[in-house]
């Protein structure tokens, strides 16, 4: 049985491949917004923690 | 409505810590604001004053911050903004929201580095929006 390992991939290509997953991840939470009625689309709002710095 | 809250009821996602919205500053809309935020428990300041129609409407006790600008960067009047505008009912009341491109003109020409730091993502949502 072979063991033959595939090349490690270069830094540019993990780079290059977590650029696509993000664009492709942010495209599909756009469509997922865009599926919903515009005044479900609520889930935006920062609020101020005082100790400085925001959470949705 | 217009700034990132308009953006994300259009489909974007981001987020924001306030609301914006464009008003012309007529005696009777001042009147009406100062009416709005006395019922939200808000307070109204103006911390651009004299150089600029900015009103600041804050109640952060519950992390109220409402923004209310008579003008905004890149957009020529508010009947412009208004006539391309759509309204999107809340419970009963309704709310008139900025166009996608009008949000990303005053992104563009506000030039603020958190303004750009959101323009990739409002084009794309436009992009998508216009593709359906």
């Amino acid at each position: 049985m072979s063991s033959k390992k595939s090349p490690k991939p270069s830094r540019r290509q993990i780079l290059r491949a977590l650029h696509a997953e993000s664009a492709l991840r942010e495209r599909q939470q756009i469509l997922d917004l865009l599926a919903l009625p515009p005044n479900q689309r609520t889930h935006f709002l920062r609020q101020r923690l005082p100790s400085g710095g925001s959470a949705l | 409505m217009v700034g990132n809250a308009a953006a994300a009821l259009r489909g974007a996602p981001v987020t924001t810590e306030d609301f914006d919205f464009m008003f012309r500053p007529t005696t009777g809309n001042l009147a009406k604001m100062e009416r709005a935020a006395s019922s939200l428990g808000a307070s109204v300041s103006q911390p651009e004053y004299p150089v600029s129609r900015f009103y600041k409407i804050a109640n952060l006790s519950v992390g109220l911050l409402i923004d209310m600008m008579g003008h905004v960067d890149g957009i020529r009047s508010f009947e412009s903004l208004r006539s391309r505008s759509e309204k999107i009912s809340f419970g009963g009341s309704s709310l008139r929201v900025a166009d996608l491109r009008d949000v990303i003109k005053s992104k563009r020409a506000a030039q603020r580095p958190k303004d750009l730091a959101v323009l990739p993502v409002l084009e794309e949502t436009l992009r998508l929006c216009q593709g359906r």
